[in-house]
Parts: C-alpha cells; sequence; structure tokens
C-alpha cells in the first residue's frame, strides 16, 4: 500500500503538468554538442578495448624500438689528434661470462704496434660514454708483466662485475648484454671490437684484438683503460651497487601488490527445501562484486610464485519476489430444524475460506564480503611482458547488509520475504571456500614495479556450517587488475 | 494567402518526428525540442537548486534523448520516454555531486498537517522554489516519490541508497516542506488578521 501524505498531493498537484519557459540557446548548445565532441566520444567509447590492444602494442612496440635502437655497441669518438682515432666500443651478448682463471690465454699480439691502446669505461656504471679523450703525454716505460698484471687484475674486476650484473640481469628477466669499449691511438691500426668475455679472459694485450705490443703499451695509459658494461634496459639495473664479495644470489623475491577486481556474480543454490531454493534462483537476479585486495607473496627465479592477502568487496543483487500467501480458514456452522422443542434435523456445514494474497517485493540487495586466498601460480617472462596462470583457495565471509531475504514461512506453507532487519544477525552471515584459477598478463614497468591484468574465475566448494538448510555458493567470473612491487633483496 | 497555407500545415505525428530526428533532420529536431522543452525544463528545475544547474541538465538531457532516439520503441508515450530520461539524466548530476550524506537536525520540525487554503495560495514557482530549496538527497527523494510516483525499492534501485534512507529522506523531506509551508503561511494570515 502506498503511503499518502497531503504534502505530496499539494506538490503533485502543483508540479506533476508545470511549464516554464526554457532559457534560450539550449536548443543550439545541445545541437552543437551532438555534432562533436561528446557523441565523437561516445562512438569512441565503445571501441575502448581496441584503444587498450593498441596502446599495448603501441607500448610495446616503443620499447622494442627504443631498445634496439641502442647502436649495437658503437658508441664513436671523435680523436682530438692523430693519437686517438676512433673509439669503438661492442656490445655483445655475453652468454658465457667466465672468471679469468678460466679462460685461457690469447696468443701474444704483435710487437711493434702502436703505443698506445685505450678501453673506454665509466668510472661510475651509470652508463656509456660516448666521447672519451686520452692525453697525449708520452707514456712512462712500461713492462709486458705490468701491463699484464694491470689488465688481468681489470679483466678480474670485470669478470666479477659481469658476473654479478648477469645474475642481477637473470634476476630482471633479461638478457645480460656486456659491452666493452676498446680503443687504441695509432689510427693507422683502427680499432676492433671486442667481446667482454674475450677481453676478460686475456690478460694482456690479445684482448684488445692482438695488434699491439705489450712492451709499447704505456702503464699509465692502462690506468684510463675502461671496459664499458651496460645492461639492456631497464637501465636502472646498471646502477645496482656492487653487491660484496660473498655475495650470494637470493633464491627467491618476495613481494608486496593491489589489486582491484570486478566480477559477475551468481550464486548456485542448493538445499533441501526445494521449493525455496526454486524461489531464490528465481528471486535473485545476477549481481555484481568489486573486490579491493592487497597481497604478498614470494616469488622465485624458475617463475614459480606463492602469496596470500586480502580481499574486500561489495557486492549488489537485484531481488525481485512475488510472496504469494494462502490463508486458509475453515468454519463448521450447524443448523438445526425444530418443531415444539425437538430438533428435526440437524444440518451441519464446513466452510473453508481460502484467502490468496500476492504482495511484491523488489530491490536491491547488498552484502559485503572478505576474502582471504592462498595462491600459487607460474609466469612466464619475455622481456618487459609476463605471462602468468595462478590458481588456489580462498576462505570467504558474506554478510547480507540491506535487502531481502527468503525463507520457508512459519505462518503458512510457501515462501516468504522478509527484510535483513527482520533477521536475526547471526543468519546474515556465513562463511565458505572457495576456489578460483586465473590468467594474467603483465608489463613490467620498471624493475620493481609490475602490472598486469588478467580474466579471473572464483567458485565456492563448500559452506563452513555444514547444517546450513540452504547453500548459496557463489560464482564469480572477471577481471582482476594488479599492481605490484618486488622488494629489493638483502645481500648477505 | 500565408495565412491558409499555415493553416493546411498540419503538426507531425510522434512517429513522425522521431523519424525525422533519427535522419537528423534539423526542423524535426527543433519541432521536439519545442514541443517537450517547457515541461521539461520545469522537470529540470524540480530536480535542480537553481537556474544554470536546471539549464545543464536540460541540454545534457536532449542530447541523451537525441543520441537515443533509436531506441525509442513507438507503443508509448514520447513525452513519458522523454521524461524518464531527464530524470535518469538528473539523478547522474545528484550521483556525480555526491551530496548524500547530509544531515540536517530535522527531528526539531513540526509534524502538523498543511492548511487546505495553502494549496490555493501556492503558485508553480513559489512550489518550485521551495523542492529547490530542499538539500539535495530529499529533494531527489521526494521527487522521485511524490511527485513521479516511484517506490522507494525503485528509488533505492536509482539512487544507489537503502531503501530505509528512501524512507527517511522522504519523511525528512515533507516536514522540511512542511516547515516551509507553514513560515509562508503564517505571516500571511497574521497580516489578513491585522488588516481585520
Amino acid at each position: 500500500m502506498r503511503e499518502r501524505h497531503p504534502i505530496d498531493d499539494l506538490f503533485r498537484q502543483g508540479l506533476a503538468n508545470a511549464e516554464a519557459a526554457p532559457p534560450s540557446g539550449v536548443l543550439e548548445g545541445v545541437l552543437h554538442q551532438r555534432s562533436r565532441g561528446p557523441r565523437q566520444f561516445l562512438r569512441l567509447r565503445r571501441r575502448w578495448p581496441l584503444f587498450v590492444v593498441l596502446l599495448l602494442c603501441g607500448g610495446g612496440a616503443t620499447w622494442y624500438a627504443a631498445s634496439s635502437s641502442v647502436p649495437q655497441g658503437t658508441y664513436t669518438a671523435r680523436a682530438t689528434s692523430n693519437t686517438l682515432p676512433e673509439i669503438q666500443a661492442s656490445r655483445t651478448t655475453s652468454p658465457e661470462i667466465t672468471t679469468p682463471s678460466e679462460v685461457s690465454p690469447k696468443p701474444p699480439v704483435h710487437p711493434g704496434d702502436a703505443p698506445e691502446q685505450a678501453a673506454l669505461l665509466p668510472d661510475k656504471e651509470d652508463g656509456p660514454v660516448p666521447t672519451t679523450r686520452i692525453s697525449e703525454t708520452p707514456p712512462p716505460a712500461g713492462t709486458t708483466r705490468d701491463l699484464a698484471e694491470g689488465v688481468s687484475a681489470r679483466a678480474s674486476d670485470i669478470s666479477e662485475k659481469s658476473v654479478l650484473e648477469e645474475r642481477s640481469a637473470q634476476h630482471t628477466g633479461h638478457e645480460p648484454l656486456v659491452s666493452a669499449v676498446v680503443s687504441a691511438s695509432g689510427g693507422s691500426q683502427g680499432t676492433r671490437p671486442v667481446d667482454a668475455p674475450a677481453l676478460v679472459g686475456a690478460p694482456g694485450v690479445s684482448a684488445l684484438g692482438g695488434q699491439r705490443p705489450l712492451s709499447a703499451v704505456d702503464p699509465v695509459h692502462m690506468e684510463s683503460w675502461k671496459i664499458l658494461m651496460t645492461l639492456s634496459p631497464p637501465s636502472s639495473t646498471a646502477k645496482s651497487v656492487a653487491p660484496p664479495a660473498d655475495y650470494v644470489l637470493p633464491q627467491g623475491e618476495w613481494w608486496i601488490g593491489a589489486g582491484v577486481g570486478l566480477y559477475a556474480v551468481g550464486r548456485h543454490w542448493s538445499g533441501e527445501d526445494e521449493e525455496l531454493v526454486a524461489a531464490w534462483r528465481e528471486a535473485e537476479e545476477k549481481k555484481r562484486d568489486l573486490l579491493y585486495g592487497l597481497y604478498f607473496g614470494r616469488s622465485w627465479h624458475s617463475g614459480f610464485w606463492a602469496g596470500s592477502g586480502v580481499e574486500f568487496g561489495k557486492g549488489r543483487s537485484s531481488f525481485d519476489h512475488l510472496d504469494q500467501r494462502q490463508d486458509m480458514t475453515m468454519a463448521v456452522t450447524t443448523q438445526l430444524a425444530t418443531f415444539d422443542e425437538m430438533v428435526i434435523a440437524v444440518v451441519t456445514d464446513t466452510a473453508v475460506i481460502i484467502e490468496e494474497r500476492n504482495e511484491s517485493f523488489t530491490g536491491t540487495n547488498r552484502s559485503s564480503v572478505i576474502r582471504v586466498p592462498v595462491l600459487g601460480g607460474w609466469r612466464w617472462e619475455l622481456r618487459r611482458w609476463e605471462l602468468g596462470l595462478h590458481m588456489g583457495l580462498a576462505g570467504e565471509w558474506h554478510k547480507l547488509r540491506d535487502g531481502y531475504v527468503l525463507v520457508t514461512s512459519t505462518n503458512y506453507t510457501g515462501v516468504e520475504t522478509l527484510t535483513t532487519e527482520q533477521l536475526p544477525e547471526k543468519d546474515r552471515s556465513y562463511g565458505l571456500l572457495s576456489t578460483q584459477v586465473g590468467l594474467s598478463a603483465g608489463f613490467r614497468i620498471s624493475e620493481r614495479w609490475v602490472i598486469s591484468a588478467g580474466p579471473t574465475y572464483h567458485t565456492g566448494l563448500t559452506l563452513f556450517s555444514s547444517h546450513a538448510p540452504l547453500q548459496a555458493l557463489p560464482r564469480r567470473w572477471g577481471g582482476l587488475a594488479q599492481l605490484t612491487y618486488t622488494l629489493p633483496s638483502r645481500t648477505r | 494567402m500565408s495565412t491558409e497555407r499555415d493553416s493546411t500545415v498540419r503538426e507531425p505525428t510522434e512517429r513522425e518526428l522521431v523519424e525525422g530526428c533519427l535522419k537528423e533532420d534539423r526542423r524535426c529536431q527543433e519541432l521536439l525540442y519545442a514541443r517537450y522543452a517547457r515541461r521539461m525544463y520545469a522537470v529540470c528545475l524540480r530536480y535542480a537548486r537553481h537556474e544554470l544547474e536546471a539549464e545543464d541538465m536540460m541540454q545534457e538531457g536532449f542530447i541523451r534523448v537525441f543520441d537515443k532516439l533509436g531506441s525509442f520503441r513507438q507503443d508509448g508515450s514520447l513525452e513519458g520516454w522523454v521524461r524518464r530520461i531527464m530524470v535518469h539524466t538528473a539523478i547522474n548530476h545528484y550521483r556525480r555531486k555526491a551530496f548524500q550524506q547530509e544531515r540536517f537536525g530535522l527531528e526539531k520540525l513540526p509534524e502538523s498537517p498543511v492548511p487546505e487554503t495553502v494549496v490555493g495560495d501556492l503558485g508553480t514557482q513559489e512550489l518550485l522554489a521551495l523542492v529547490a530549496a530542499l538539500p539535495d538527497g530529499y529533494r531527489m527523494v521526494f521527487n522521485l516519490f511524490a511527485i513521479e510516483g516511484y517506490d522507494h525499492a525503485e528509488i533505492a534501485g536509482m539512487l544507489g541508497c537503502g531503501e530505509s534512507t528512501s524512507r527517511s529522506q522522504l519523511a525528512k523531506a515533507r516536514r522540511m516542506l512542511q516547515e516551509r509551508i507553514h513560515a509562508i503561511h503564517e505571516p500571511s494570515h497574521a497580516g489578513k488578521a491585522s488588516d481585520r
């Protein structure tokens, strides 16, 4: 029964069909707006998946182009005099980086070659230096042994760094790219690119291409031998602080993350009371859950990871039910026919009065849920991209906050609708065990930050309270987007 | 001559108007606007706090009307359909403003019947002003319930609040309106009494 109120009537009569002159220019504004911006925007908005795909492809292509457009190990410095010809660096992939002791020495170089050779390496490992000027001061005399020791020591240093860089690169999923920059004065001999491993492996000038006599090499200039070591993007890896000598590569890394998921939810109803189950199936329409979560976990270099977290969500579903009650009353009537105080006939009649009442309940049910998932998964990395899958179990605690529920009526046969206020608090909450499985595609924004998204499916397995007369197990299907941060590893 | 010609030009039917608008016929768009603009502006005024907001609603509403005209089924009234779009535009405005958490100490307001004489005294402008002066949440619920005829469940669904919230906001809106009507009514009666 709709409530009536004199205030409502007063305003309805006065305003229901009221008219007012609109300001001029509204129609022009409408037509102008429709002729361009918003309408086109609406059209474009419907194509957002295409834009997302294009954006991702464009980002990937840009990154790929940017990473491959770095000159393949060639940095050229213009010589300031004849003593400084081209300085050339070689950046090559170094799958086998070894320590100096493991590398056999190269054949000795030819004596009598140019006296100066230089390799370039920025003093700080923060990227390539394209040009370097080397002093033309006549070098003091040096010995082959000095040179060999100097280069060997440097090579050892490089080797150690290379190994560490390689670990770091493995750590971030990128190919270890090691560059060596080698320079020689004398111009006529030119230069040639040198692989870092070759350089590392050469205890003497042979690492430089075997074109200079050791005796002619200036030990002072040996100090200027630089090895340029760079890593492919992300460049931040090149800035990593050198770990201590007894550094051991961590087995795994801890990560933390935050995520949001939007799911379409249906509930699978089951129970002994078939009428109630059927009524629920009919009354409740598919709903929507929005879940926010905080997560943590550990990932290993093999690609496997395990994690847990807590998710909080709010859901809503539409409820529409027609309560059809049948109130039955029986009346017994007795009629007596008497004549002169004598009962001639007795007629007893039973009247059954069936009163049918229909009451419609329509509204939105609001609920909240807390989930605690325990997940495991595997990630496959391709440069900055990641593909992954995960699965696991979760405990869920649901609470109906506002709306209607169906119960088996105690007053009459059939199903009755109650509001949440009429329900005891304990009947508005329930817990269940669910499982989930999902896929994800991610992009490594930087060395430690990864953003990912993908489809996820949850399904309820069983209620925690087994004596419940009715079981409602949710099934969610939707998308989960996550932002994760890999915590820095502790060195030991 | 021109008068004769004008008299022979008949008003286009709703179907013709809709079809013309779907073909982006400017004349049909103007006719449709002219036909419903006054009533729809009054609807917007009821939901808005001031005329500028009503004008915004009106413009946005008519943009949606023209954009979604293709989904109008000819079996119902076009005016009713346009009106529903205006109401939903107003609701979207309200949601964007997120003024849903207004709380007023209305418990002090008196609960008394509206004097019948007031009904005749108040014109459309006064009624609109009274409604416009309500807080946003109250105004939305009052308009939807009292004038549009939606029930609390529907209002709760539309505004994203609970039914109990809708009920309480309606009650508070009524009490606030009563209070203001009394405030208008009593000085006028006091004036009449003093005239005597």
